[in-house]
């Protein structure tokens, strides 16, 4: 892959973390924004977009407020919202709960995305296209 | 777009950690005031060493005059009396008759012919004034030469020369008539580091001398002719009159080494300071990538690019600076108002026993 390549590559891969990661020094919408703070889109493409995700997770009245004042659950909706803000083409998601694993997995079908998850949970194989499993007592025996 | 929103970024991101920069712009603002501090002590013991120049003063004043703007350049037309050093040298000696002073010469200035270093010659009827003994350390058969740092390589790859460069204390002018021009930041920021100027001499009356200003196209760029005066108080009355564009030599600006100290101390403050800006742009780079390694995981996992987070730390790290540089220039500046004040009585009884009140 060139450079470049690699480069859009990155542009439209987003994580969806575990533990969300909002930062507490922005407000809930430059969070949200965050992808496309560097995606280089117009100001306001970014808003229509930040506006129309808000409305579909149902957290327009919060986008002024810092994370740190938003329930566990509000915090869940925004870092979703901030991963599929740029209707990324993959989407690494690590340790989803069951409801982030369900609005990923109907989005991956709507937009033919990819979405690659780490997870413990065995539930979860039944909807893999291919799975990976690293055993980490094996990995340790081999070395 | 993506320029402005990573300053954006940027600027939340020292705004985040106001708290702990703060901590930064106060530790290194008072690192600075400190050089700054002790320049204008340093400045202080360079006055002590201006009384030990009027104690041992025999009388004699030596004073480079500026006729007209710019002085003598013949490449400029300016006024008719710039254009032709014999009218130049008749009005220097109708302002000597005047002040009772004595015409011994003049100071020409060379500059090669596309410009760039000029070359400073003092005819060898001034040299007895002046307080230099470059002789002493110059080879036989070599022309003696005492020139800034910024001369040696240029002038060392011609082996008819010697270069006395290391010797600052020898040869002095004390600016009376300040130059607003000379006056930069670091001027002001270094306090007193402009006030005495070491010049460049080289001796006269040489053929070898001659060739070489004629082998690289050397040509007189200003003439400024010298008097040299029994008295202080005519010397003192004829800078009076035209304050402000003119030098004083003395042959005897004695505890040269002192000075020579001083004048370098000056230099190492600003290096003190180079240093101090070059550890605070470190530290607060480091400190920022440990304190924000997993904000940066964060950016790269949202498609930012090693360049974006780059820039973003970047104005982060600059906020921080023209933070720093303003709280220590600030700082910095009563600090000097301070060293200043308990400085002018210095000042003030040098001038007073030099000159008369």
């Amino acid at each position: 892959m060139s450079g470049h390549e690699k480069q859009k590559f990155f542009r439209n891969t987003v994580s969806c973390l575990r533990g969300y990661f909002l930062q507490s020094n922005l407000t809930v919408k430059d969070n949200i924004a965050l992808p496309s703070f560097f995606s280089g889109i117009g100001k306001r493409e970014r808003e229509t977009r930040i506006e129309s995700i808000a409305k579909k997770f149902d957290i327009v009245d919060i986008l002024k407020i810092k994370p740190t004042k938003i329930s566990d659950d509000m915090r869940e909706r925004v870092c979703l919202a901030r991963t599929l803000l740029m209707n990324p083409k993959v989407i690494l998601a690590t340790e989803p709960s069951e409801w982030t694993t369900e609005v990923l997995l109907r989005y991956i079908e709507a937009k033919n995305a990819v979405l690659i998850i780490s997870s413990n949970n065995p539930n979860l194989r039944k909807y893999a296209a291919d799975i990976i499993t690293i055993n980490s007592k094996e990995k340790n025996d081999n070395f | 777009m993506i320029i402005f929103n990573i300053i954006k970024l940027g600027h939340k991101n020292f705004l985040m950690h106001k708290k702990s920069s703060f901590c930064f712009v106060a530790f290194f603002s008072i690192l600075f005031s400190l050089v700054v501090f002790i320049s204008a002590l340093l400045g202080f013991f360079k006055d002590t060493v201006s009384e030990k120049f009027e104690a041992a003063t025999n009388g004699k004043v030596m004073v480079e005059i500026y006729l007209c703007q710019g002085s003598y350049q013949p490449s400029m037309k300016g006024e008719e009396k710039c254009e032709d050093p014999e009218i130049y040298n008749k009005e220097a000696r109708e302002i000597a008759e005047k002040y009772h002073g004595d015409l011994i010469g003049a100071i020409i200035t060379y500059m090669p012919k596309n410009g760039g270093e000029t070359i400073s010659v003092v005819p060898e009827s001034a040299t007895k004034f002046i307080n230099a003994k470059p002789t002493y350390y110059a080879p036989d058969g070599k022309i003696p030469v005492i020139t800034s740092i910024g001369y040696n390589d240029k002038i060392s790859e011609n082996n008819d020369f010697y270069i006395i460069g290391n010797y600052p204390g020898d040869v002095r002018s004390i600016y009376f008539g300040s130059d607003p021009n000379h006056k930069g930041f670091l001027d002001k920021f270094i306090y007193d580091s402009y006030t005495y100027t070491s010049h460049y001499l080289v001796f006269d009356a040489t053929d070898k001398l001659e060739n070489y200003l004629a082998k690289n196209e050397y040509s007189v760029y200003r003439y400024n002719p010298l008097l040299i005066f029994d008295n202080k108080d005519d010397a003192y009355k004829l800078y009076k009159d035209r304050a402000g564009v003119w030098e004083i030599f003395t042959q005897t600006l004695r505890a040269n080494d002192d000075d020579g100290r001083m004048h370098l101390a000056s230099k190492y403050m600003f290096m003190a300071c180079v240093v101090i800006a070059i550890i605070t742009i470190v530290v607060v780079l480091s400190l920022a990538y440990m304190r924000d390694e997993k904000i940066i995981m964060l950016y790269r996992s949202l498609g930012a690019s090693r360049k974006d987070i780059a820039m973003i730390y970047f104005v982060d790290t600059l906020e921080t600076i023209i933070l720093t540089a303003v709280f220590a220039y600030t700082i910095g500046s009563i600090a000097s108002a301070i060293a200043i004040a308990i400085n002018k009585d210095a000042i003030d009884v040098a001038m007073a026993r030099f000159f008369g009140n």
